[in-house]
C-alpha cells in the first residue's frame, strides 16, 4: 500500500469512529431521568423498566364491585358477555376456581383485565394439606404460581382456602386447625412478597357463621398485614336468613372485632323460589347502602341448585333494575 | 578528479600543454577497464558495491572505507586494473613514465615561474550569539511539520476511540454521581443546569485532555512514536473509559496530574525556577481526588530525573523547589478547605484479592512498561539514525526513570491492600498507570523495532489492551438500574413526605422536581431498620434487597407496593423493593 492511500484510509477510519461514537452518543440516554418525568408506559421501554401494577387504588373503590362466576370464564369471555347482556351491565370482577396444583390462569387474568375487569381466584387446597403448605414443602409450586401472577402484571384477587370455618372442605374445621390455616396463609403471602407479586389483592373469605355458630372466626384471621379484603360467602336460601343483616350481620360483627378491612360479598346467589326476587333486592340494596361493603360476586352456575339469575324471570327483572344503578360496576383502571 | 588540462593554456602547475598525451594514455584505459569489468561481471565478482565503487572514482574513498579489504583483493587479482585504480589517487605518479628526457629538453625554452602558494589565514570563528540546546533526536526520519501533523492526526484517532469507549457506557447515575451532582456546592450549581449528561461530558473532556497531555509529555521525554503508543495504551484502559464516563472529579484530578507531568517535561531544559508552573497543578490534584496525593512523590522524583540532562546537579534544586512549592500549596489548600476525605479508611477486603484485581486491570500496560524500561536501560536509543549523535542520558538516570515509572502503578494497589480497602481501586490504578504508560509507549515502540520493523507487535499489544480494557469496563461499569424504581416512586412521593432509601442520592437527584434532597434518608439494616419501621415516620421505604427484611415482614403499617427488578438479564443487582404506608 502506498503512502497516498494511507492518509485517506486514516481519515476514513477517523470518520467511521467518529460516526459510530456519535451514534452511541445519540443512543445514550438516561432511562431514570426519563422515568422521573414521563409515565413509564409512555417511554415504550421494556416491560421490566415499568413499575408493576399498583393495586392500592383498587382496595377502597368509590363504587361497588359487580362480580360474576360463570362456567367457561375467564378462559373465554363469551359467557361473561352473555351474562352482561342478560342483566344489562358488564361485571368488573370475574370469579374462578383454581385447585392446588393448577397453574395460574394467566391468559384468563389478562382476558378479564383487557375487558375492564379483574380476575377473582378461589384457590382451593384440596391436597396435600395446609400443614404441608405451611412447612415450605410446597414452595416450588407457590413460587411458580406467584411468578406467573407477577409477570402477568394485571390485578388479581386471590382467596385462599375459602369457607375455612366450615367442615365441608378438606381444609375446613374437621381436618385442620386455625393455627395451621393461619400459618399456611402467612407462608403463601410471604412467598408472594419475596417473589414480588404485589399485584395481588388478598381476600380472606369465611362462610357466614350462621350454619356453624360454634366456630369462632378470630383464630382464622392471619392479620391486617396479610389480608386486603374480607370476603364473606353467604347464599340466600329458601330456608335461611332473608335480610342483608340477618344473613351477613352475625359474621360481620365478629369480624369487626379484629379488623376494619373492606368487606366483599365474595360468593352469593339466591335459591330459586318465591322469595328469590325479594332476596335479590335485599342483597343489592344492602351492598349499595353499606359503606363498608365494596361489592358482591354472583355465583351464576347451576350446581346442586340452579343459581343462575336467568332461571327466574321475575328475579332477573329485579336484578336488572337494581344493578342498573350507577353505584354498581366500574372499569378497573389501566396503568 | 584531477584530470589534466587539455587546453593550450600553460598549466599553472607547470605542465606544458601536451595534446598527444591523451593519445598515449587513452588507448590503455578501455583495455584495462574492459578487462576489469569483464572479470567483475563473469569472474569472481560477488559484491555489487565494489562494482559501483570502481565505476565512480569520486566514491572510491567511501568504497575503500567500507570494503577496503575486498577492493584490495580485486586490485591484486586483476592485472592492468591496478594502474586504473591508482589513477584517481595519484595521477601524477602515473605520468612521469610518459615524459622522457627528450621531451623535457624540447620544452626547456619556456619560462617556468616559481611561486609558492600561501594558504589564507583562516577567518576567526565568531563567538556564537545563540547556542541551540540539545534536541532529542526524533525516531521519525525527519521531524518536520508534516510528521507533526500526522502525529496529531493519529492522536485524534486515539482520542476518538477513547471517547467511543466511554460512550459505550450508558445507564443511570451511580449513587456517588448523584451525590456529586446534588451536594457539592457551587460546582453542583453550575453542573446541575446541564444535569448528568453535562457532568459526564465534562468528565470526558478532562479524560481526553489527560490523554493528550500524556502524549505531549511522552513525546518530549522520548519521542512522538512512543508518545502515540503511550496515548494508545492509556486510552483503552478500563480506568480511562470509566473515569471518562463517570461524573466525578477523578478525571479532573487525572488531568491535573497529567498537566503537571507535561509541564515537568516541557521545562526539562529550563532553569530550576521554570518548574514552578507545574506545582499548582500537582497541588490541586489531591483536592479533586484524594488518591492523587500518592503520586506527588513520583512527580517530585520525575522533576529531578527529567531535568538532569541539561542541568546537572541543578536538577536536585529543581526537584526540591517542586516539592516545596507543591507542599506549600497543599498546606494552604488543607487550611482553606480541610483535609480531603477517604484517606485512611480501613476495610476488610483481602489484600491478595486486591492485588490480583489490580494485576488484571493494569497488568498489560505494566508489563509493556517494564519491557520498555529494560530496553531503555540497555540502549538509550534504537539507533534508527546512526548519524544523529548527541548526548543521551546515562545508564543510571535511565534506570532511575524506568524504575520510577514502573514502580508508580504499584502504589495504589499496595496502599489499598495494606488498608484492606478496595473502594474505587479500579479507578485508582489509572492514576498510577498515568506515570507508567510513557514507559509502556516506549516499550511498544521498542518492540516494533527500528523503522517499524515489527508493526504487528504494536498492533497486537494495542488489540490485547483494547479487548481486555473493554471487557473489564463492561464488567465494572454497572450503574444501578434505577429507571423502574424512579418511575414507581414518582407516583408515590410528594414534597412533604419523608422517605427512607438505600440510594437516597439517586432518588434525590432524579426526583429533584418532586422532592427536596432533605426528604431522603439513608436506610440501614437490622435493628436500625426495625427502629425506623417501628417509628412509622417514613412515608415510603425503598430497599435494594433480594428478600423481604425481617423488620418489614408482616408489618401492618407498610404495604409492599412493588418489587422492581433490573432490566438486564443476568445482572447481579438485587431488586428494589418499595413499601408504602397502608
Amino acid at each position: 500500500m502506498n503512502r497516498k492511500a494511507l492518509l485517506p484510509l486514516c481519515a476514513a477510519l477517523v470518520a467511521l469512529t467518529g460516526i459510530s461514537g456519535c451514534g452511541m452518543l445519540g443512543g445514550d440516554d438516561d432511562p431514570a431521568a426519563k422515568a422521573a418525568h414521563a409515565p413509564a408506559a409512555d417511554s415504550s421501554g421494556s416491560s421490566a423498566a415499568k413499575a408493576p401494577y399498583d393495586v392500592t387504588g383498587l382496595l377502597h373503590p368509590d363504587k361497588e364491585y359487580f362480580g360474576v362466576a360463570v362456567d367457561g370464564a375467564p378462559s373465554s369471555m363469551k359467557p361473561v358477555d352473555a351474562f352482561a347482556g342478560t342483566v344489562g351491565k358488564k361485571p368488573n370482577l370475574v370469579g374462578s376456581y383454581s385447585a392446588w396444583g393448577d397453574g395460574f390462569n394467566a391468559p384468563g387474568a389478562r382476558n378479564v383485565f383487557d375487558d375492564g375487569g379483574m380476575l377473582y381466584v378461589s384457590w382451593e387446597p384440596f391436597k396435600p394439606g395446609l400443614d404441608k403448605i405451611a412447612d415450605g414443602s410446597q414452595d416450588a409450586y407457590i413460587k411458580k404460581y406467584a411468578e406467573s401472577v407477577r409477570t402477568t402484571d394485571v390485578p388479581v384477587a386471590i382467596s385462599f382456602g375459602h369457607e375455612m370455618n366450615g367442615h365441608w372442605y378438606p381444609w375446613g374445621t374437621k381436618k385442620t386447625t386455625p393455627e395451621t390455616f393461619v400459618a399456611a396463609w402467612k407462608h403463601i403471602h410471604d412467598v408472594f412478597q419475596e417473589v414480588g407479586a404485589t399485584n395481588v389483592i388478598w381476600v380472606w373469605s369465611p362462610n357466614v357463621v350462621n350454619p356453624v355458630r360454634s366456630v369462632q372466626l378470630k383464630p382464622y384471621w392471619p392479620g391486617d398485614a396479610y389480608v386486603d379484603w374480607v370476603g364473606i360467602v353467604g347464599y340466600w336460601t329458601t330456608t335461611g336468613a332473608h335480610t342483608f343483616d340477618t344473613l351477613y350481620g352475625p359474621s360481620r360483627r365478629q369480624i369487626e372485632g379484629f379488623t376494619d378491612k373492606p368487606v366483599l360479598i365474595s360468593e352469593t346467589s339466591a335459591e330459586p323460589g318465591d322469595r328469590r326476587r325479594a332476596d335479590v333486592r335485599a342483597l343489592l340494596d344492602g351492598v349499595r347502602q353499606d359503606d363498608d361493603v365494596i361489592g358482591f360476586l354472583w355465583f351464576n352456575i347451576p350446581k346442586r341448585a340452579d343459581w343462575r339469575i336467568q332461571s327466574s324471570p321475575l328475579a332477573l327483572a329485579e336484578f336488572k333494575r337494581l344493578i342498573a344503578d350507577d353505584a354498581f360496576g366500574f372499569e378497573v383502571p389501566r396503568p | 578528479m584531477s584530470t589534466p588540462p587539455h587546453s593550450g593554456r600553460p598549466d599553472p602547475r607547470g605542465y606544458p600543454p601536451h595534446q598527444e598525451q591523451p593519445q598515449v594514455y587513452i588507448p590503455q584505459q578501455p583495455t584495462a577497464g574492459q578487462q576489469a569489468y569483464g572479470q567483475q561481471a563473469y569472474g569472481q565478482q560477488t559484491y555489487g558495491q565494489q562494482d559501483y565503487a570502481q565505476q565512480d572514482h569520486g566514491q572510491q574513498s567511501y568504497g575503500q572505507q567500507e570494503f577496503g579489504q575486498y577492493a584490495g583483493q580485486q586490485y591484486a587479482t586483476a592485472p592492468g586494473q591496478s594502474q586504473y585504480g591508482h589513477y584517481g589517487q595519484s595521477a601524477a605518479q602515473q605520468y612521469p613514465p610518459l615524459y622522457d628526457v627528450d621531451q623535457d629538453a624540447e620544452y626547456a625554452d619556456y619560462y617556468v615561474p616559481e611561486y609558492t602558494v600561501l594558504e589564507p589565514e583562516p577567518e576567526p570563528e565568531p563567538d556564537p550569539g545563540y547556542v541551540l540546546p540539545e534536541v532529542p533526536v526524533s525516531s521519525w526520519s525527519v521531524d518536520n511539520s508534516r510528521s507533526a501533523w500526522i502525529s496529531r492526526g493519529a492522536l485524534v484517532l486515539i482520542l476518538l476511540v477513547q471517547a467511543g469507549l466511554s460512550f459505550r457506557l450508558g445507564g443511570s447515575a451511580f449513587a456517588q454521581e448523584a451525590k456529586f451532582l446534588m451536594s457539592d456546592g457551587e460546582l453542583s450549581g453550575l453542573i446541575s443546569r446541564f444535569g448528568l449528561t453535562g457532568a459526564r461530558s465534562l468528565s470526558l473532556a478532562w479524560a481526553l485532555g489527560a490523554t493528550a497531555l500524556l502524549f505531549g509529555a511522552t513525546r518530549l521525554l522520548f519521542n512522538a512514536r512512543a508518545g502515540l503508543a503511550a496515548a494508545a495504551v492509556y486510552s483503552v484502559l478500563e480506568s480511562t473509559a470509566f473515569t471518562g464516563r463517570y461524573a466525578s472529579t477523578h478525571s479532573l484530578s487525572l488531568f491535573l496530574l497529567a498537566a503537571s507531568l507535561w509541564l515537568l517535561a516541557r521545562t526539562r531544559q529550563a532553569g530550576p525556577l521554570a518548574v514552578l508552573p507545574a506545582a499548582p497543578f500537582a497541588a490541586l490534584a489531591p483536592f479533586a481526588a484524594y488518591s492523587a496525593a500518592l503520586y506527588l512523590p513520583t512527580l517530585t522524583v520525575l522533576a529531578v530525573l527529567t531535568a538532569h540532562r541539561s542541568r546537572g546537579i541543578g536538577a536536585f534544586a529543581r526537584g526540591g523547589l517542586f516539592a516545596v512549592a507543591t507542599g506549600a500549596l497543599c498546606a494552604v489548600g488543607v487550611r482553606l478547605v480541610g483535609m480531603p476525605g477517604g484517606w485512611r479508611a480501613l476495610g476488610d477486603d483481602s489484600a491478595f484479592g486486591l492485588l490480583e484485581q489490580s494485576a488484571k486491570w493494569s497488568g498489560v500496560a505494566l508489563l509493556v512498561a517494564v519491557i520498555g524500561a529494560v530496553g531503555y536501560v540497555r540502549r538509550a536509543r534504537m539507533g534508527e539514525m546512526p548519524w544523529a549523535g548527541g548526548a543521551v542520558q546515562g545508564t543510571v538516570r535511565r534506570a532511575a526513570l524506568g524504575l520510577t515509572m514502573c514502580a508508580t502503578p504499584l502504589l495504589a494497589p499496595l496502599y489499598q491492600a495494606w488498608l484492606g480497602n478496595g473502594s474505587s481501586l479500579h479507578i485508582h490504578v489509572g492514576f498510577g498507570l498515568l506515570f507508567a504508560v510513557p514507559m509502556a509507549g516506549l516499550g511498544v515502540s521498542r518492540m516494533m523495532g527500528a523503522h517499524f520493523r515489527y508493526p504487528q507487535i504494536g498492533i497486537m499489544v494495542y488489540v490485547a489492551a483494547l479487548v481486555i480494557g473493554m471487557a473489564q469496563t463492561r464488567e465494572l461499569y454497572r450503574p444501578p438500574d434505577s429507571a423502574a424504581v424512579i418511575g414507581a416512586l414518582r407516583d408515590v412521593v410528594d414534597d412533604k413526605g419523608s422517605y427512607l432509601s438505600d440510594d437516597p442520592e439517586i432518588s434525590a437527584y432524579y426526583l429533584r422536581a418532586q422532592t427536596r434532597p432533605g426528604q431522603w434518608h439513608q436506610a440501614d439494616r437490622g435493628a436500625a431498620l426495625s427502629a425506623a419501621v417501628e417509628k412509622h415516620s417514613y412515608d415510603a421505604i425503598v430497599l435494594r434487597s433480594a428478600t423481604v427484611p425481617e423488620a418489614l415482614r408482616g408489618d401492618e403499617d407498610y404495604r409492599q407496593l412493588a418489587v422492581v427488578r433490573p432490566a438486564g438479564k443476568g445482572g447481579t443487582q438485587e431488586p428494589y423493593r418499595i413499601w408504602v404506608k397502608r
